[in-house]
């Protein structure tokens, strides 16, 4: 009767521990997994949180560069005239030449406008002094030729101060950019590394819930063979 | 095509990342429109309306983004996300598409009250005058110079003063007084351009000064634009990543839990267990305590770990 009796409690010993070891193990298990699945999911909403910093960055520079070309549309018409300007005075001052064209024309006519009408028109009927008055026309066009580049200069001034404009545009616009992408850079950086404490944990965690479940493994079959032994020994011992 | 006109066309080339990461990304995590209005994940429950409030102001009435309708409870913690997720992401895109249009509406108002004031024909005249536009358009300028009745008059008066002071010293047969008709003749051709030049001057530095008014408030109104779609991105970031972090502790905590149940019932079978092996080992166990002691005399010690019927 008493080997009955240790054999039915070696038996519900074993059972136990084997069973307890068994529920330990899963718990252990179904640990690892959640750790997993979370660090998926963290990695997934890692991965949400970059492509949304992205996309708006993505917004934000057209938005930005948007702005700039607006303003440069805004600014650039005054630049070339005021380009123009500056190049035709420049080469007109160093060169010494005169104004030409139909400013030239126009004044001439007039000086020759003035000879031909009463009371000097008789005169012209000469030659010679329907060339001087020539010559003297173009004298007076001359005269005009440094008030006119003085008007050329003042174009040039106001295209000058639009390209100052467009040139500090375009460099804020250059900055914005580089300011939203390296900005964005940094938040998707950090919002990548930013999981890579958690998901460490996460991998440890899984990985000592690993170890858990074979160390209760190990413990179930150590109670469940200490169970045996006993029961070997009760059996097997001497009478 | 200006570098900021090709960054236009550019951004729109920049690959997003949602085909690398669809098929990794949770569905609540996704939930909800994309910045364009598509569902990110036709699967997901459809996003519930936000209401919009009408708000009266002395700078008119406005819809802002309201109270959020039909929030209901939630059965679990997914269900709560889900759910939340793209009211919460919608919200947020609403709040910065409403800071937009307000922004560009104030642009457009602005722009209205300024862009009366930009004349551009001032500065083209002025060019063409100058002869920055061509020959042509120079001389089609000079032709049509308008001279009033009064400049003309005076002109005539200035040239009929030199002739009656050219008779009056002899000069009127002269050379002298013919040079002297001429020099008039010219100055006025080029006082009448002069003047032309200056009377358009006011009106080409408003346009430019209009112009540089309106280029600043289109950079701000860019760069506000910018501001907010990169504070919505991070926000936007922000609820991505919040989502995940009661997700994670709930599943971890019913993982703890579960596994702390099912030990704890392991344990309870193995007491009730235990409490029948010893109930039983009494029942089995003999009534005579001589023989016991008997077979204990002759016996060496029983060791350790054995089990020693008797009760001992």
């Amino acid at each position: 009767m008493a080997t009955g009796a240790a054999i039915f409690s070696a038996a519900v010993g074993a059972g136990s521990a084997v069973d307890q070891s068994n529920k330990q193990s899963a718990a252990a298990a179904g640990m690892q997994r959640a750790a997993i699945e979370n660090a998926q999911q963290l990695a997934a909403s890692g991965n949400a949180a970059q492509t949304s910093i992205l996309r708006q960055q993505n917004k934000a520079i057209r938005s930005a560069a948007s702005g700039t070309a607006r303003a440069e549309d805004l600014m650039s018409p005054f630049i070339k005239p005021g380009e123009t300007a500056f190049r035709q005075a420049n080469r007109g001052i160093l060169s010494g030449a005169d104004i030409r064209g139909p400013l030239a024309r126009y004044i001439k006519g007039g000086a020759m406008d003035a000879a031909n009408s009463a009371p000097f028109a008789e005169l012209l009927n000469s030659q010679p002094v329907q060339n001087a008055a020539r010559g003297q026309a173009n004298i007076i066009k001359s005269g005009f030729t440094p008030a006119f580049r003085q008007q050329q200069l003042a174009a040039a001034q106001g295209g000058l101060a639009a390209a100052g404009d467009v040139a500090r545009i375009q460099q804020r616009g250059f900055d914005r950019i580089g300011d939203i992408v390296s900005s964005g850079a940094s938040q998707r950086a950090s919002a990548l590394i930013g999981q890579t404490p958690g998901l460490v944990q996460l991998a440890s965690g899984a990985e000592e819930a690993k170890l858990l479940a074979g160390i209760a493994g190990q413990q179930g079959n150590a109670a469940a063979i200490e169970s045996l032994a006993g029961l070997a020994g009760t059996l097997m011992g001497p009478k | 095509m200006g570098f900021f006109d090709s960054v236009l066309s550019f951004a729109e080339d920049i690959p997003y990342f949602e085909d690398v990461t669809a098929s990794g990304i949770s569905p609540f995590l996704v939930g909800g429109n994309d910045e364009d209005g598509n569902p990110i994940n036709p699967y997901a429950p459809p996003p519930q309306k936000i209401r919009n409030n009408k708000l009266k102001t002395d700078l008119g009435a406005f819809n802002t983004p309201g109270e959020v309708s039909g929030v209901q409870g939630a059965y679990s913690l997914d269900n709560l996300i889900r759910t939340r997720t793209p009211l919460a992401t919608d919200l947020l895109k609403q709040g910065a598409a409403f800071a937009e249009d307000t922004s560009r509406q104030g642009f457009r108002e602005a722009r209205g009250l300024l862009r009366g004031f930009d004349r551009p024909d001032a500065t083209r005249e002025q060019n063409a005058l100058l002869g920055l536009l061509g020959a042509d358009r120079q001389q089609q300028a000079i032709n049509n110079i308008p001279v009033s009745e009064f400049d003309a008059e005076l002109q005539r008066r200035q040239r009929e003063t030199l002739a009656r002071g050219a008779a009056a010293t002899g000069d009127l047969g002269s050379g002298f007084g013919l040079q002297q008709a001429q020099n008039l003749g010219g100055a006025q051709r080029f006082e009448t351009y002069q003047n032309r030049l200056a009377e358009l001057e006011p009106l080409a530095a408003t346009s430019r000064s209009v112009r540089s008014t309106l280029a600043g408030m289109e950079e701000a109104r860019g760069a506000r634009g910018a501001q907010i779609r990169t504070g919505l991105g991070t926000q936007l970031a922000n609820i991505r990543l919040g989502a995940a972090a009661p997700i994670i502790q709930a599943n971890m905590q019913q993982a703890s839990l579960s596994g702390l149940q099912g030990i704890a019932q392991s344990q309870q079978q193995g007491q009730v267990a235990s409490q029948l092996a010893g109930l039983a080992g009494q029942f089995f166990t003999p009534s005579t305590p001589q023989t016991v002691q008997t077979v204990q005399t002759t016996q060496p010690p029983v060791s350790a770990g054995k089990i020693t019927p008797g009760g001992y």
